[in-house]
């Protein structure tokens, strides 16, 4: 019986290559996760202006983006997310069906492209924080019933500054994760 | 299962949102207390969180305290100066805030006296070492005159002894050569204070046999005639007995080694003194000592009357007088000056006195042997 990867029809991105799976260090992973969790909570004691950043998102978008894989970015998004969860007064489970879809969306679109330009990360970055905060917009408005302040002028600045500080961060997220 | 295999992905991003939702939807409903999830994740980041806070706060102390330092020192000598300036100003408004509470409490004391005051302020002490002096602001021209006397709401503080135009020279009551006629609040017997120089004064020319007690209050007599009656002066703190004389020191109550505002009285009105004490002596006295066998019975069981036990020496003489005087007809204050005074060697005897009985010659031996000390007169 042939392998059923092989039998797999072209997904709905289009008549694209499959990329290869890459493998990632597990706990170079799990260091940049924590990390990442680490700053959302301590930094903005310091720096207040810095409780608008969304480190976990670019840990998670990062790593996704890294593996190729979408379950596998999946499961990073939920991991990641319910921690974050875990580590707000919310309910659990909002920013994991969050970084969840952010995660399964990453690896899912570098199964099919190769990204190896830096820049196409950063846009990719921009992209996946729109849909992140319209998808956190429909939540917390809808199944929530909370107040939502949706800021779009600043929803997309905020984008473009994600999309600024990947840059620089996913160049040292790749020094600390070699491929295995 | 194709299908499964085919749809994997999306069958577990499809689960796993919707997990989180029924997870996210049950949290909703149940709005009490911290979930299981929740606990583990802050329990196990906090320590991590913990490390990262201290680790910036030691970093952030060493930089602000070792190593950002600019301008320190300047900021240093500025901050002691604001600071010496403002303790200056606290130094200087304490002593306002005291001096308006003294000025408060002697202008009420000032309005309850009768005698009428002015208010001085102490801008000075005496220039001889020895003499216990102070300069007041008020002089003659605001009526200070020499003489005057000089009080707190405490006690007597001295009086004037020099009025110049605009201040005056006040000798306090513990000079050497300060006299105060005071009198003893629970005899009301007289006497004169005395300055020693010291805190105390002595208190004289008190009859030995005066009881004086620790704590008694002296007051003013005014037969001194610069303080007017009834002013308290300060109180008894040690009193010696010593063979025909008695020491009795007295510490004013006005702290005249502390004096910032005084009162000075330019017209004197003597007052009354406080209700006198209780007297020392117990509330049942026995009658005097008799001659009668029977003196421990009557002593026991028979109260002298009112009116004998508090007689004096003093009146129990005027009444043998009188009677002297009944007994010969003589009507005391009657008689002009050179006419024939009563008889006052008559023998008169008490309406209540037992007969006297006649005595015998071993008697009278007896009587004159323990006269003199048991030794038999030659």
């Amino acid at each position: 019986m042939r392998p059923a990867a092989r039998r797999l029809p072209p997904s709905a991105f289009g008549p694209m290559r499959r990329t290869k799976a890459v493998r990632l260090n597990p706990l170079p992973a799990a260091a940049i996760c924590l990390a990442a969790l680490l700053i959302q909570t301590a930094l903005p004691l310091y720096l207040p202006q810095a409780s608008v950043l969304d480190f976990p998102l670019l840990a998670v978008i990062y790593l996704a983006l890294s593996r190729r894989a979408p379950l596998v970015g999946m499961a990073i998004g939920v991991v990641v997310g319910l921690a974050q969860d875990g580590l707000t007064s919310g309910p659990i489970g909002l920013f994991g069906i969050l970084k969840t879809s952010a995660g399964y969306a990453a690896g899912a679109i570098a199964s099919y492209i190769e990204i190896k330009f830096p820049g196409a990360r950063s846009v990719l970055t921009a992209l996946f924080f729109l849909v992140h905060q319209v998808i956190f917009w429909f939540l917390a408005g809808t199944l929530l019933g909370g107040a939502v302040n949706a800021d779009l002028p600043r929803t997309l600045i905020l984008a473009v500054v994600h999309a600024g500080l990947a840059l620089p961060l996913y160049r040292m997220f790749d020094r600390m994760t070699p491929v295995a | 299962m194709d299908l499964f295999l085919r749809y994997r992905n999306i069958a577990v991003l499809v689960a796993a949102l919707f997990s989180q939702l029924v997870l996210l939807g049950y949290q909703v409903r149940q709005e009490d207390g911290s979930s299981l999830l929740r606990t583990w994740t802050v329990g196990i980041l906090a320590p991590f969180n913990q490390g990262v806070h201290g680790t910036v706060e030691y970093g952030a102390n060493a930089w602000r305290e070792y190593v950002w330092l600019v301008g320190a020192r300047t900021e240093n000598e500025e901050l002691h100066a604001e600071l010496d300036a403002l303790r200056i100003e606290h130094q200087s408004l304490e002593r306002a805030l005291g001096r308006i509470e003294r000025s408060t409490s002697l202008i009420s004391y000032q309005a309850d006296i009768a005698s009428t005051t002015v208010l001085a302020e102490v801008v000075g002490g005496g220039a001889s070492g020895a003499a216990k002096e102070i300069i007041i602001d008020q002089g003659s021209a605001d009526g200070i005159a020499a003489g005057m006397a000089v009080i707190t709401s405490e006690g007597v503080v001295g009086w004037i002894q020099a009025a110049h135009s605009s201040s005056s020279l006040v000798v306090l009551i513990n000079d050497v050569d300060a006299a105060v006629g005071a009198i003893l609040e629970d005899t009301r017997v007289r006497g004169v204070l005395k300055g020693r120089g010291g805190r105390e004064c002595e208190l004289q020319y008190i009859n030995p046999d005066v009881p004086v007690r620790v704590g008694e209050i002296v007051y003013t007599s005014g037969a001194d005639r610069i303080f007017p009656k009834g002013l308290p002066v300060g109180e008894v703190i040690d009193q010696e007995q010593s063979g025909d004389s008695q020491t009795i020191l007295v510490r004013p109550f006005a702290k005249l080694d502390r004096l910032d505002e005084v009162l000075v009285v330019t017209q004197g009105v003597h007052q009354s003194l406080p209700e006198r004490r209780e007297a020392q002596q117990p509330a049942a006295l026995l009658p005097p000592a008799g001659d009668s066998e029977d003196g421990i019975e009557t002593a026991l069981t028979s109260r002298p009357s009112p009116l004998d036990s508090d007689l004096t020496d003093a009146d129990r003489l005027r009444r043998q007088y009188e009677r002297i005087g009944a007994a010969q007809g003589h009507t005391f204050g009657e008689g002009l000056p050179g006419s024939r005074p009563p008889n006052f060697n008559l023998k008169i005897e008490p309406a209540d006195a037992p007969p006297i009985q006649p005595r015998s010659a071993e008697d009278l031996s007896a009587e004159e042997t323990e006269d003199t000390g048991g030794l038999a007169r030659p």
